[in-house]
């Protein structure tokens, strides 16, 4: 749900940058953390940079002033997006190229989504906060499944795995796989920038 | 195992379908993009779920790490 809390209006009105992180943005960093710790069991050492940067990001997020947002026209977004999932189709997968592709699409993303000013308070409809748990409760039910299959292969090392990466993977050495994946991956990251204080 | 799992993410992927068809005919402000809205409108959380956005791109595509 949304971070805007009554204290965040105080503060606001008081000129001020709350302290406290409201529990909305303390819920996504320890989300953040959880997810790093599991990268630390895997021994996957950049992603484990990754989400305990992006906690310390997120945790930081909340102090510099908000940037008034000029709009990227939605044509130039979709125009950078198509691009980019061209050369992302055309360059083999875990490759030098596509690391520095999909590396410049997160930096880009991020300068995209940083600046924004909140729209301010705007009301959750009993139907908004249904939408919100079904959501939440669906995409957490994912998240056990493929951590109880992690633990199943870290306690059982030689059985096949059915976390959602091993079904999905050899999909992703086609190229109709190969296209669909990043068609979607990238249609939902120009959906995110065009929400929140741009919505 | 296999049909399991794939079972187990076919079935959330249609509650997840099902229930925000049937939430949105009861509230029609009640849209996903009104959902995302809310949820976006704070830097903290945009920058949270664009580095989870990004990351699922990178596990797939360029990390070795599957």
């Amino acid at each position: 749900m949304g971070a805007q809390t009554d204290a965040d209006a105080d503060a606001g009105a008081a000129g001020r940058r709350p302290r406290a992180l409201p529990w909305p943005v303390l819920c996504w960093v320890t989300v953040l953390l959880l997810i790093g710790i599991v990268q630390i069991v895997r021994a996957q050492w950049f992603d484990t940079v990754v989400f305990f940067g992006a906690a310390l990001l997120v945790a930081a997020a909340r102090w510099p002033p908000a940037i008034a947002a000029r709009l990227v026209p939605l044509r130039v977004v979709v125009a950078a997006a198509v691009l980019a999932g061209i050369v992302v189709c055309v360059l083999p997968r875990h490759g030098g190229g596509m690391v520095s592709v999909v590396a410049a699409i997160g930096i880009a993303a991020l300068a995209l989504a940083w600046p924004g000013r909140a729209a301010g308070p705007r009301p959750w409809t009993p139907g908004l906060r249904r939408l919100a748990w079904v959501w939440s409760g669906l995409v957490v039910a994912g998240c056990l499944w493929e951590l109880a299959q992690f633990v199943l292969g870290e306690i059982h090392p030689d059985a096949p795995s059915y976390a959602l990466s091993d079904l999905l993977d050899p999909l992703l050495d086609g190229a109709p796989g190969r296209f669909l994946f990043t068609a979607a991956w990238l249609a939902g990251g120009v959906f995110l920038l065009r929400r929140g204080p741009r919505g | 195992m296999t049909l399991l799992s794939i079972a187990y993410f076919g079935l959330c992927a249609a509650l997840l379908v099902l229930a925000t068809w049937r939430i949105r005919r009861a509230d029609p402000e009640a849209t996903v993009a009104a959902l995302f809205d809310r949820l976006l409108d704070d830097r903290a959380v945009r920058i949270a779920v664009i580095v989870v956005w990004w990351w699922l791109g990178w596990h797939f595509l360029a990390g070795a790490t599957l």
